[in-house]
């Protein structure tokens, strides 16, 4: 039965992504004007370059066939060519992908460590710890990242001078210090529906039976909590965490750009601005197909541990 | 769950923050800040030299950088990258005048220049500079099959040739007094001709590099982390040498992420102009400010070959009705000058006494929007539209567009608005297809080397590279092709002093402020550069760490 | 973004006391929730024509001063009185995220019925369709439409609502499945009355506690996600006022000390968004409830 619920999910995966993909040429198609127009932002090139574009995309060839090249290449790693770059849009991607992927590793780990504790912690004691916690998230769910990056930049930056305000920095120490409040401003919006969920998850748990039966047996509290209420709860809280963390990479782009951050994002938005569509085409398959992967393995974890899912078809 | 006691902290919250900012604001009436400095006096053109050795400095420019080829290099990221790395056959000195560089200059005939190239001149990797490299570099800025931005320059050139083992004669067809301050700037670059054939289209770009043969070399190239230049332990001029390992030059669009990066230190220098906030930077215990005699003019560049401003009394009235002290005061802090030619006051390398006597007589350009009103209603253009080009992203160019907002609402003239991304801004200047539809852009420009005509001739002759609106006056045409051929530097003086003048009066471009020449250092860094020479030569020989 | 809540089988009960209810059930917290949503809905109407003054005329003398006489909150970066151009601003801030709602509710509900009713290979069909489109985190599809239609409101507003629609759509179809199985459905075909106008006149009237629940969550998220587009540029166009573009706007003066405008904006986002939370989350609890 696992099997069956595997194949299909890869399925879903493969489809997606083609899907996605699809959609991400197609663009180019959508743009007004003519494809020459849309992947020259608009901008008078010589007509030799013309020439070299009509040939790179094949524009003389059917829609499918179009997309086909676009796609084989994709696959073997040739996303084009920047307009505004005249660099490889490859070697673009491969330049910031640490930036964007290091920035995303540290905001989800805030978010796990912080969100599942703090959620953890206002199931377990109600009183002022659950009430401090409901609030807070409250609040910082409504703060859009940009915000809460402008005012980490004030405080602890430049009136505290804890970390520096822009950058990556070099090594692997500095990368980490840098990263810092940009990783905050990126988990803070979305620690409040992790620390809920977890919340009354936990709750939930607390609440049932055996959990009642294991307190009246007199079992010591943090057994309790680690074999019965955490097992079970994981199961939302990986789902949230998985889904929480997986739109991390949008709202990536918006912290780069007020951090000036050279990720993934920050670029996508400037080529955007610039009307560069190769390289808005190439960060876009990227990030989509990252986005989809880390959804496949929530979805995967969420069958591995809960037994219910293998036997029948998942409640929607 | 206690819903109801979310209200009263969000609310709690939310006054809290309120009164942290309301306390916040400065008075009306009040500058935003004291002057700086004189704009024009206790300027220097250079810092003590730096003497301890320094591993790395991240040096900031308003952009990414875009291209590495001097061919192309006609902006600030340009210049500042490939000066820092390449040297042209004559060298401009921080006081602005023209030295040799790679070569020395001798004119046995007014038609004639005969470039003698130092002994032991060689790039990176060790190759001697040859006469071919240099008549491939000059070639290549001439032919208009590259494409090149200075290709007007070379105008009255009739021939370049070898003419010995280490020597190049230029003829040319009319004697040229200009060609030298060009050949010290970008159009005199010199290139590896194999290496740079080699490259074919690529040379000057991420995939291509450069071969130069400057105190620091390329090492790196990459979108996004800038341009590392590291030093060129082969360098030519031995009496060079420069402290820094390695100076990484690195585009930084948003005013906020700079202040934050100098003051912090992630930035170790940088050359940004138009910062509001400069003030806040001096009074800071990380950076020192220097500023130097500017050579960059602040100007609203007309491009409309119809409408309102193709009048010259709209013209003249805009101008008029213009708040340049707001500007002063809230664009560069302080740091520029009213304005009263098109030229910087900062541009004067040579006849220096004659160029001053006639700036004093000139009238500053102030305002009075009583004469403007009347000028705008006596053209007939009362209530028509004018079309700004303008970003959003470069505060100082933000800022300024308000201003002409301002100034063209207050005289009866309505104004909309073109907007593109900081990176799209240069379009303005290199693509007629942008520039469709707009009526003018502000720049912040200059000129290739410390003369008043460097610029002028760009924006008024009819062959000008910067001439958008197809401007034309017989009378300025002939002052300064005249100019060009004179040989005396006094006479020359005073016929560009005529054309800025009369430029002043006809306005092709609005000046709108001249601002010095800004240098902010981390205070563990000195021996940059102070002066607008750091565009077109070696700026960082004498960088190094204090104490 | 709030958690799908499943909404468990229930009958169907009318909503106890129709608007009397909701406001004795609401608590101060859903009234002043309420009423910020009220305030903030009549000046996205009337913002312009109350600004004291003119929110688009720069004065670059005045830029950055702080509150004086008549000018409450002082002047933004071009000199501009930064009340005004909140009051003017609340138009577009308000007017994108209405969009994004209606359209991401229309295509959802439209889709999450006919799933339900027909059931079977197209709602398989369709419930793929969507699980496919859950790919596209919004922002990045407003991206991707910025670079392709040119940055502007109309464009980052269709992108959101094609990227919210997938959500909207799974916990209605939820819902719709639930209602479709009632027993007065059954005895409504039985009596000769067609699919559409059962699911027109009883099923999604009977889902309204529900749709209302997710437009008001739904509007939060907009708001949000459309000011980050401002933000970055790529939304609404400077020097437009617009909340999201008065925070990037005036960035640079937090820095130098004058950090008002950027967070009166800020505020008025995040005053906004809670309220349309707090209220989105009471009517959430209210569905439920009605259910049970």
């Amino acid at each position: 039965m696992r099997w069956r619920f595997l194949a299909r999910r890869l399925a879903m995966l493969v489809a997606s992504l083609l899907v996605a993909s699809f959609v991400i040429f197609g663009a180019l198609y959508l743009a007004p004007g003519n494809p020459i127009t849309a992947l020259s932002g608009g901008r008078a090139l010589p007509a030799a370059s013309l020439r070299v574009l009509e040939q790179r995309y094949h524009l003389n060839q059917p829609f499918l066939a179009q997309y086909w090249y676009w796609l084989d290449n994709a696959l073997h790693g040739n996303l084009g060519i920047s307009i505004t770059l005249q660099e490889n849009v490859s070697a673009v991607i491969a330049g910031r992908m640490w930036t964007t992927g290091g920035l995303v590793l540290y905001a989800a780990l805030i978010i796990l460590v912080v969100g599942i504790g703090s959620g953890i912690l206002a199931a377990l004691r109600p009183g002022i710890a659950d009430t401090s916690v409901l609030v807070t998230t409250a609040v910082s769910a409504a703060v859009p990242s940009f915000v809460a990056a402008i005012v980490l930049i004030t405080v602890f930056s430049v009136k505290l001078g804890w970390f520096p305000a822009l950058g990556n920095g070099t090594s692997l120490g500095s990368n980490v210090r840098h990263l810092t409040l940009p990783a905050i401003a990126l988990a803070l919006s979305s620690l409040a529906i992790v620390a809920r969920v977890t919340r009354a998850a936990v709750r939930e748990e607390a609440d049932r039976e055996h959990v009642q039966t294991a307190i009246s047996r007199g079992i010591p509290a943090r057994q309790l909590i680690r074999r019965h209420i955490l097992r079970n709860a994981a199961i939302p809280i990986t789902t949230v965490s998985g889904i929480t963390i997986a739109s991390l990479i949008a709202v990536a782009a918006v912290v780069e750009t007020a951090f000036s951050l050279n990720g993934l994002g920050a670029y996508l938005v400037q080529a955007a601005q610039s009307k560069d569509l190769a390289v808005v085409q190439g960060i876009s398959l990227v990030l989509v197909v990252a986005f989809v992967l880390i959804n496949a393995i929530v979805d995967l974890l969420y069958a591995l541990l809960d037994p219910r899912v293998a036997l029948g078809s998942r409640a929607q | 769950m206690s819903r109801r006691k979310q209200l009263p902290a969000a609310a709690a919250a939310l006054a809290a923050c309120a009164l942290l900012a309301a306390g916040c604001g400065r008075s009306a009436g009040r500058p935003a800040s004291q002057q700086l400095v004189s704009p024009t006096k206790g300027l220097v053109t250079t810092t003590p030299a730096g003497t301890t050795s320094v591993a790395s400095v991240t040096w900031a420019v308003y952009r990414p950088v875009d291209s590495l080829d001097p061919i192309f290099a006609f902006d600030y990221p340009e210049n500042t990258a490939i000066s820092l790395m390449c040297e042209s056959l004559l060298l401009q000195a921080p006081d602005g005048t023209i030295r040799p560089g790679l070569a020395t200059v001798a004119n046995p005939s007014p038609t004639t220049m005969v470039f003698t190239l130092r002994p032991g001149v060689k790039f990176w990797d060790g190759a001697a500079v040859t006469p071919a490299d240099v008549v491939y570099s000059l070639d290549r800025q001439m032919n208009p099959a590259y494409g090149g931005f200075y290709g007007a320059v070379f105008s009255r050139v009739k021939s370049i040739a070898v003419t010995g083992a280490s020597q190049v004669t230029i003829s040319l067809r009319q004697p040229d007094y200009w060609l030298e301050g060009e050949l010290s700037s970008m159009p005199g670059i010199i290139m590896q001709k194999s290496y740079a054939t080699r490259q074919g289209k690529n040379y000057g770009t991420p995939a291509g590099g450069i071969m130069c043969t400057g105190p620091y070399e390329l090492k790196s190239w990459t979108a996004g982390a800038g341009i590392t230049a590291v030093v060129n332990p082969h360098y030519w001029n031995t009496a060079v040498r420069p402290r820094v390992q390695q100076i990484i030059v690195k585009g930084v669009s948003d005013a906020t992420s700079f202040t934050s990066g100098m003051l912090t230190g992630a930035i170790g220098g940088s050359y940004f102009f138009g910062l509001s906030n400069l003030s806040q930077l001096e009074h800071s215990a990380s950076v020192r400010v220097y500023q130097g005699p500017g050579q960059s003019t602040d100007a609203f560049i007309v491009s409309a070959t119809s409408g309102p401003l193709a009048s010259v009394k709209v013209r003249q009235a805009l101008s008029l009705a213009l708040d340049r002290k707001a500007i002063i005061s809230n664009v560069y802090d302080g740091a520029a000058l009213m304005p009263r030619w098109l030229a910087n006051p900062g541009t004067f390398g040579y006849g220096r006494s004659v160029f001053t006597a006639a700036y004093d007589k000139s009238p500053e350009l102030g305002q009075n929007l009583t004469l403007a009103r009347k000028l705008v209603s006596q053209a007939g253009a009362t209530g028509q539209t004018i079309t700004i080009g303008t970003t959003s992203q470069l505060a100082n160019i933000a800022s300024e567009t308000g201003a002409y907002q301002q100034a063209a609402e207050a005289i009866g003239l309505k104004v909309a608005l073109k907007s593109v991304s900081a990176a799209d801004y240069i379009n303005f200047f290199t693509d007629a297809k942008a520039r469709q539809g707009v009526d003018g852009f502000i720049t912040v420009n200059y000129g290739d080397y410390a003369d008043p005509a460097a610029l002028l001739t760009t924006i008024v002759l009819p062959t000008g590279s910067q001439n958008y609106d197809k401007f034309s006056n017989p009378q300025l045409t002939m002052l300064l092709n005249q100019a060009e051929g004179t040989a005396d530097p006094d006479q020359r003086a005073a016929l560009v002093a005529k054309a800025e003048q009369l430029a002043a009066r006809l306005l092709p471009w609005i000046p709108d402020v001249q601002p010095t020449n800004v240098l902010m250092l981390n205070k563990s860094l000195t021996g940059a550069v102070a002066s607008f020479s750091y565009m077109f030569a070696p700026w960082a020989d004498n960088l190094g760490g204090t104490r | 973004m709030s958690a799908m809540i499943e909404v468990p089988a229930a009958r169907i009960r009318p909503a106890a006391g129709g608007v009397a209810g909701l406001l004795r059930s609401a608590g101060i917290a859903g009234l002043v929730s309420a009423a910020a949503i009220a305030v903030a809905t009549v000046l996205a109407v009337i913002g312009p024509l109350v600004a004291p003054y003119n929110p688009d005329l720069p004065s670059l003398g005045l830029a950055w001063v702080g509150p004086s006489g008549g000018h409450l909150l002082g002047f933004d970066f071009e000199g501009r009185d930064v009340l005004s151009r909140l009051l003017a601003g609340a138009q577009s801030s308000m007017i994108g995220p209405l969009a994004v709602v209606i359209g991401a509710l229309a295509l959802g509900t439209a889709l999450a019925v006919l799933a339900a009713w027909r059931q079977g290979p197209l709602d398989s069909v369709i419930s793929a369709c969507l699980d496919i489109l859950f790919a596209f985190p919004g922002i990045l599809l407003a991206v991707l439409a910025a670079a392709v239609f040119g940055a502007g409101l109309t464009a980052a507003a269709i992108a959101l609502s094609i990227a919210y629609m997938p959500y909207v759509a799974r916990v209605l179809r939820g819902a719709a499945l639930k209602e479709r199985s009632q027993p007065y459905v059954a005895a409504l075909e039985v009596q000769g009355a067609s699919g559409t106008s059962i699911c027109l006149r009883h099923i999604v009237p009977n889902m309204m506690p529900l749709i209302v629940a997710q437009a008001t969550i739904m509007f939060g998220w907009a708001m949000v996600d459309l000011a980050a587009v401002s933000f970055l540029g790529l939304g609404v166009q400077p020097p437009a006022p617009n909340w999201g573009v008065m925070i990037s706007e005036n960035q640079p003066g937090i820095l130098q000390g004058y950090p008002l405008p950027a967070l009166a904006a800020g505020i008025c986002i995040v005053v906004v968004v809670i309220a349309f939370n707090i209220l989105g989350e009471r009517l959430f609890a209210r569905a439920q409830a009605a259910r049970r």
